[in-house]
């Protein structure tokens, strides 16, 4: 029998170097990380719990408290502080990663012999600097100058442990089986796939500009487009793949009259939802005395509105809104055309068959595997 | 941009040196009526000096009051660093007299002579309707009173702060200042009351929805001014910094939130950030009894408050430190005619629980800025005495190792001078520009 060659090829071979680079880089050790900061990335980047897909985002730091001070509104809260024994960072992570929702971000302070770990968060509201934002603009000047001595300090600080210089490592999922490494100084992206793919927000970022092509410059458009950043950057986590069309009714009529003719089938709201009202009452409320209760009100409105708008954008087919960013309907099946020979599933056809309608103002469609594509009219 | 960026107090009119009677003074009186002026005439004649002494302070606050909201309500309510204030509230109904000629007396309504002369004013006039007070307004009393509040507020039928400030307000908020500019420099070595009234303009300027062109000059202006006077800047001019970034990044407002974290990068003020929203209830529970501190009846409306102020939590959150404590020390040393004995045990208690590393914190950054206390105590009165207590019985730590001039504080505490206690605090007010 011939001999066989078997040629094993390993992406941990190919990454690690970078990897201890990157740790180096950001002034960790990487003797004391490079273990337990592995175990993570792995995990994540495909993390299950009970046949669920989870997204937690992790910051590892030498200095929780020199962070929280740069991040604005942000709140915490420490679980434990267990000793450095090897796997403790993916024990960690097991017992944290489904509260790592809704904006929680699990921490890891690692200090010279210990660890510890607990939750951060800086939501406030449906459209303020949420602290995946703060964290990825946060630069090593800033850290130098957080690091003044405290006064203010409620509690004794326990400096004896911590190590010097403030550093670190915040990592995210952005999709395509694609891992985000940001850290003091720089930022690497690590891919698990084979796939090429280009992994960037440019399509997502024309998105937003056409749902608020119609919306006046202000404090209030970037809350709106705070708003839908966080609202449909939620609801495409689950990565069922999704359709978003922008429809102009008062040049290609009413959308119920649609139905039948550019549409198969479709959920048209009798009255349209104008998350953007919400947010310029609100703005208004801010400012007034006495309105605190409508101010709450306001605010609980936008959570539950932003609530069910993740449900409809998950919905099978397309959500339609208008240049104002307010939601017409959703459920809407495209007739696709009879020249369509494009090849792809049936979203991909559908997106195909928006474009070609020449009815809608723009277009957007996110794959099931991460992957998004854009059309303007 | 020109010189004349702040605006210069009223130098007081020319009166007669010897006053003797209503009528020497009244005709001075241009803001109030003939009318008004004969019947104080003819009360003070028939001996009614609580009624006329009442009348002449009720006129001479609401007229002062009316100016100050001239300026704007919210722009006041920031000032006093008064969340419940905004630009619907009426001057009268939520400013107290002692706010209202601080402020005036800051913003150069009124020199620091009438506004010294007012608060004796309010503190007599505060005493005598009081249910502890034994005898009644005398002539001289009441003479004196309506002379100064005629010099200080009632000799113009008009005075318009308004068209001054606004051109303040315009400067800073539709040019973009230079660093070479004059007019900065001006700004730079003027009182701790102008920048404070810099940074509350621009900062609304920035924490509004206004287009983003306005807000970038706005920043650009913040950015070249507050480093420059970042040490002169008192606690809480940092800590409205510090607010004023949570406030941006609460609203979602990238544009303002990257320029005030460029700000506190370069004046590593990130300290002054604040952790949570405790500390607004802290803060607003600290202001009400200072204000009830210098109102009528205040010894029998501190203890409830006192009480209600220290019932908040054992430890008090870094941002409300300075209020806190100014708080608690203004109820230990009373005023001049006395201290509330409801009030004075729980401040005590209080003012106890605080470390020595918080003195400490107090004495190196808050005390020997803060107007408020300086003229507390300053006063040579049985508050200086109350003050120095404070420190012998052993409720607030003496430091040895601060350095001249401040050490020269607590050389006094120590040899037990209350003059120079006194003097000392009068000469940190006129080295401060307090």
């Amino acid at each position: 029998m011939q001999s066989e060659t078997l040629k094993s090829v390993s992406l941990k071979d190919h990454s690690l170097d970078s990897i201890k680079t990157f740790i180096y880089e950001q002034n960790f050790q990487a003797k004391q990380i490079l273990g337990g900061l592995t175990d993570v990335l792995e995990e994540i980047v495909a993390y299950k719990e009970e046949g669920e897909t989870l997204f937690p985002k992790i910051l590892i730091t030498n200095n929780i408290d020199e962070i929280k001070k740069i991040v604005a509104n942000e709140f915490s809260f420490e679980i434990a502080e267990v000793n450095f024994s090897g796997d403790e960072f993916k024990r960690i992570l097991k017992k944290c990663a489904p509260l790592a929702v809704n904006g929680w971000v699990i921490y890891f302070e690692v200090r010279a012999k210990t660890i510890s770990y607990g939750l951060i968060s800086a939501e406030v509201n449906e459209f303020n600097l949420s602290f995946d934002k703060q964290i990825l603009s946060i630069n090593s000047e800033q850290i130098q100058a957080a690091q003044t001595k405290n006064f203010f300090s409620d509690k004794e600080i326990d400096s004896s442990n911590k190590l010097s210089e403030t550093t670190f490592i915040y990592i995210k999922n952005t999709g395509n089986r694609t891992l985000l490494l940001k850290g003091l100084n720089n930022a690497l992206e690590l891919r698990f796939s084979l796939k090429s793919v280009v992994n960037n927000d440019e399509n997502f970022n024309k998105l937003l500009e056409s749902l608020l092509i119609n919306i006046e410059e202000g404090v209030n458009k970037d809350n709106f487009k705070h708003f839908f950043e966080k609202t449909f950057s939620n609801a495409f986590m689950n990565g069922h793949g999704n359709l978003i069309g922008i429809y102009d009714e008062s040049k290609n009529g009413k959308l119920n009259d649609q139905i039948g003719k550019l549409f198969s089938a479709g959920i048209v709201l009798k009255e349209k939802i104008g998350f953007f009202s919400i947010i310029k009452e609100y703005n208004i409320l801010h400012s007034e005395e006495g309105h605190s209760t409508l101010k709450i009100r306001c605010l609980y409105g936008l959570k539950s509105f932003a609530c069910v708008l993740q449900g409809m954008i998950n919905f099978d087919g397309i959500s339609i809104f208008d240049k104002e960013g307010s939601l017409l309907g959703y459920n809407f099946f495209i007739k696709s055309s009879q020249q369509d020979d494009s090849i792809g599933g049936a979203r991909s056809r559908a997106f195909n068959s928006m474009e070609k309608s020449k009815m809608f103002e723009a277009g957007y469609f996110k794959s099931q595997d991460g992957n998004d594509k854009f059309f303007k009219l | 941009m020109d010189n004349q960026l702040i605006w210069l107090p009223p130098t007081d009119p020319k009166f007669p040196v010897e006053v003797n009677s209503a009528s020497d003074i009244l005709p001075f009186a241009k803001a109030l009526t003939t009318k008004q002026k004969d019947n104080i005439k003819v009360a003070f004649e028939n001996g009614a000096y609580d009624m006329v002494g009442e009348f002449v302070w009720k006129k001479t606050m609401i007229r002062l009051k009316n100016i100050l909201e001239q300026l704007g309500m919210d722009f006041i309510g920031e000032m006093l660093g008064r969340e419940d204030i905004n630009r619907f509230s009426v001057a009268d109904k939520v400013l107290t007299d002692y706010n209202a000629i601080l402020l005036a007396e800051e913003l150069n309504i009124i020199n620091s002579t009438s506004a010294m002369n007012l608060r004796h004013a309010s503190e007599m006039m505060s005493h005598y309707f009081s249910d502890k007070a034994e005898g009644e307004l005398n002539s001289i009393k009441c003479l004196n009173l309506v002379q100064d509040c005629i010099k200080a507020v009632l000799t113009e039928s008009e005075i318009s702060i308004a068209t001054d400030f606004q051109n303040f307000r315009q400067k800073l908020l539709k040019e973009i200042i230079l660093e070479n500019d004059p007019a900065l420099n001006n700004l730079v070595n003027s009182s701790i009351f102008f920048i404070r009234t810099s940074l509350v303009v621009l900062l609304n300027a920035i924490k509004s929805d206004k287009p983003s062109a306005e807000r970038d000059k706005a920043l650009q202006n913040i950015n070249l001014l507050v480093p420059l006077v970042w040490e002169k800047m008192r606690e809480e001019e940092r800590f409205m910094l510090g607010n004023a970034y949570r406030d941006v990044s609460s609203a979602g407002d990238n544009q303002s939130s990257a320029g005030l974290k460029n700000l506190l990068t370069k004046v590593s003020g990130f300290d002054y950030v604040p952790e949570n929203l405790r500390s607004n209830t802290f803060i607003f529970q600290a202001l009400q009894l200072q204000d009830a501190h210098f109102e009528f009846n205040n010894f029998y409306k501190e203890p409830i408050l006192t009480k209600n102020l220290a019932s908040l939590g054992t430890i008090i959150p870094a941002p409300a430190l300075a209020a806190c404590l100014r708080a608690y020390i203004l109820v230990a040393i009373g005023n001049r005619y006395g201290i509330s004995n409801g009030a004075y045990h729980i401040a005590i208690d209080e003012l106890e629980k605080i470390s020595e590393e918080r003195w400490r914190y107090f004495f190196d950054k808050v005390f020997f800025k803060d107007k408020i206390l300086l003229s507390e105590i300053s006063s040579g009165d049985r508050r200086t005495q109350g003050f120095l207590e404070l420190f012998q019985k052993e409720y607030i730590p003496i430091f040895d190792d601060f350095q001249r001039p401040f050490s020269k504080l607590f050389t006094s505490i120590r040899e037990n001078r209350p003059a120079n206690i006194a003097d000392f605090c009068k000469d940190v007010i006129r080295f401060n520009k307090l």
